[in-house]
């Protein structure tokens, strides 16, 4: 179903190239059903509650309006900033040198995007047909053969107009023995809006990439968002999300170990509060003998919010010598608050080392007698103990501007939980 | 009410899971003063430690326990450490992702003092506890040897301003020289800084150096009898079959 049944043709401006992608996209979308509760792969989620019909999707580029304050701001090169799924801003020319790499818009990079759409996947499901529909600028970023980004680009992810439905896009394509670092921030203004981004990471040959994502969104934002990572022979993936703001935010990664010898590691740090839901779907599936792929999700849990951790590790029978992991951790800080856990393994082969773990519990009480008997009271120990549950994922988080934001969230929030109950 | 300090343990009698624990404690310690407390296992000397500390879980039936004339059974247990006890634990409890500085800087921040001269101070106590800096920026007891974790721990107590320590079998997992090191630095801060001691032990290694005013015997969650250091030794030779009903 098309929601917005108006014609692409009618409300994108002239400068918006229409590719054929896009309109078959659009067929697909309209012949493409809404999540249904009897899904697996919607299992527990609230996306049913979406009033999708309220919301328009961003024909305009937002430029005029104004910007959410995030910690890139005083970034003066390395930074692409998308509004509303638009390229709104660029500070990226010490990336466009004589080493062939490409920052920017996809449409403009012209006949040297052919080799690179074939890596792009495919629309599966209503979301994905939606970003490829309306999504209006895609942001490329292509790292050639034997290129070493020496500095990270970051890339501000923002929804500046309430009601919009935002589709934000980006592409990135490592060649072979290249190496690029990504960090994301996404957030959103005040209003009611949906940000349905998608990424798609081809990483090629020998290349390694690392990837960050920290989701700050406010308080009425919905977030449905792919990534989806495909790693070729001897490749390297560091990926990372922290999720912390949103109404409902869902993120659903996907890592295809094609290429023997790849190898991905995956981890996340989400902290629920108040009414929230944060929902992740992740899939990791070994395509190649000797891939290695580890994850560990870490979440705590407050007020009364939700979350979900549901993963599938998948290895072929050709995917012999594969080693995987999947560990999903939460904290419940709070009666109401409520974590599901879904570790799954389907395995096809016999000659694999693969294992799964999942909890969800309270406070450790032992760790918090530990604590007070050195005379910290028992919000100020809770405080630590959950700072220190966090710091193994958040620890490997190597870049010091993340790092920091991070920290500042997680103390935020973790000071107004000491407020609001030492009241 | 005298204003005379000392910590003052009397009739103390404690449950657990509906079961008695604790069958009347009385021991007095006054500052500077050590006192050991040995008897069999699963006589109630680890209970002791816990119920002085407030450790959920046990309930106080009968009895009290105050420091220097303040009650401390209806205190929290951060409340009692800010009130001057200090507990080591027979196993000091992992806490993973949280370094011994975190903690110290906490703990001075609820004492009102400053972070940066406490953890000065932890610095310099090190040093004489031969403890190695780099293990001040590890996670507290993660993947520590016992004896690690119980100077850790001593460490922590000396840089404190606790006025009762107690140790809960603090010779287990130390070595003899680590453990010669640390009993001669407690026994210093019993002489010089007052501190009071409530040793619970099997050995008389620990008590060759704490030198202990009185030694306890507990059976059965009862304190069966007190006497001086000599009876130790004695205990050591014959052992606690004569108070075994």
């Amino acid at each position: 179903m098309n929601p917005f049944s108006n014609q692409i043709e009618d409300i994108f401006p002239d400068t918006v190239p229409l590719s054929e992608a896009r309109n078959s996209a659009l067929e697909q979308l309209s012949k493409t059903e809404f999540p249904k509760p009897e899904q697996e792969v919607w299992k527990y989620s609230k996306i049913f509650d979406l009033d999708l019909e309220s919301l328009t999707p961003s024909f305009k580029n937002p430029a005029d309006k104004k910007t959410e304050p995030s910690f890139l701001d005083t970034k003066e090169s390395g930074l692409v900033e998308i509004s509303d799924g638009w390229l709104t801003e660029q500070k990226t020319s010490t990336f466009s040198d004589s080493s062939g790499v490409y920052v920017g818009s996809l449409a403009n990079m012209g006949v040297d995007s052919g080799h690179i759409e074939k890596h792009l996947s495919k629309p599966k499901d209503f979301f994905d047909c939606l970003n490829y529909s309306y999504n209006p600028e895609t942001l490329l970023i292509h790292v050639p053969d034997g290129v070493t980004l020496e500095s990270p680009i970051y890339i501000k992810v923002q929804s500046v107009t309430a009601g919009l439905v935002a589709c934000p896009r980006i592409i990135v394509n490592l060649g072979e023995d290249s190496e690029a670092k990504i960090i994301e921030h996404h957030l959103s203004s005040s209003g009611e809006s949906l940000s349905v981004p998608v990424l798609d990471a081809h990483v090629g040959q020998n290349s390694r990439l690392k990837h960050r994502v920290v989701q700050d969104l406010g308080e009425k934002t919905w977030q449905v968002s792919k990534q989806n990572f495909r790693l070729e022979k001897d490749s390297y993936v560091e990926i990372f999300a922290a999720a912390f703001g949103g109404d409902y935010a869902r993120n659903e990664i996907r890592c295809e170990l094609k290429g023997r010898g790849s190898e991905a590691y995956l981890s996340a740090a989400y902290f629920g509060n108040k009414e929230q839901t944060l929902d992740f779907r992740t899939f990791q599936k070994h395509e190649a003998p000797n891939t290695t792929s580890k994850l560990l999700f870490k979440g705590a849990l407050d007020g009364d919010s939700r979350s979900i951790y549901s993963g599938l590790i998948k290895v072929l029978p050709e995917a012999v010598g594969t080693k995987a992991q999947q560990t999903n951790r939460n904290i419940k800080l709070s009666e109401n608050a409520w974590a599901e856990s879904v570790p799954n393994l389907e395995i096809e082969t016999n000659d694999v080392v693969c294992n799964h773990a999942s909890t969800v519990a309270g406070i450790d009480e032992e760790q918090l007698f530990y604590l007070e008997s050195k005379g910290i009271e028992t919000l100020v120990a809770e405080r630590l103990i959950i700072a220190g549950f966090f710091n193994e994922v958040t620890s490997k988080v190597d870049d010091p501007l993340l790092v920091e934001e991070i920290d500042s969230i997680m103390t935020e929030i973790l000071e107004n939980r000491f407020k609001s109950q030492g009241e | 009410m005298t204003n005379e300090k000392f910590l003052n343990i009397e009739g103390l009698c404690a449950k657990a899971g509906g079961k008695k624990v604790l069958n009347g404690v009385d021991i007095q310690i006054k500052p500077s003063e050590v006192h050991a407390v040995m008897g069999p296992n699963g006589s109630g000397k680890s209970t002791l430690a816990h119920v002085l500390m407030g450790r959920p879980g046990y309930e106080v039936t009968s009895g009290s326990i105050t420091i220097d004339g303040l009650d401390v059974l209806p205190l929290k247990t951060w409340e009692r450490a800010q009130a001057g006890m200090f507990i080591v634990m027979q196993q000091p409890i992992e806490v993973p992702g949280v370094k011994i500085s975190d903690l110290l800087t906490e703990v001075a921040v609820a004492s009102e003092l400053d972070p940066q001269e406490s953890l000065s101070l932890l610095r310099e106590e090190a040093v004489n506890l031969g403890i190695d800096e780099s293990l001040l920026s590890r996670e507290l007891n993660v993947d520590l040897s016992g004896g690690e974790k119980k100077r850790n721990e001593a460490l922590q107590l000396l840089v404190s301003e606790a006025s009762y320590a107690i140790l809960d079998e603090i010779d287990s997992g130390l070595d003899l020289d680590s453990l010669a090191l640390v009993a001669e630095r407690i026994n210093r801060a019993a002489k010089d800084d007052q501190l009071g001691v409530l040793a619970i032990t099997h050995f008389n290694r620990l008590l060759d150096i704490l030198e202990p005013d009185q030694v306890h015997v507990l059976v059965d969650g009862c304190i069966v009898e007190t006497g001086p250091a000599e009876l130790a030794l004695q205990l050591e030779k014959d052992g606690y079959q004569k108070f075994s009903k």
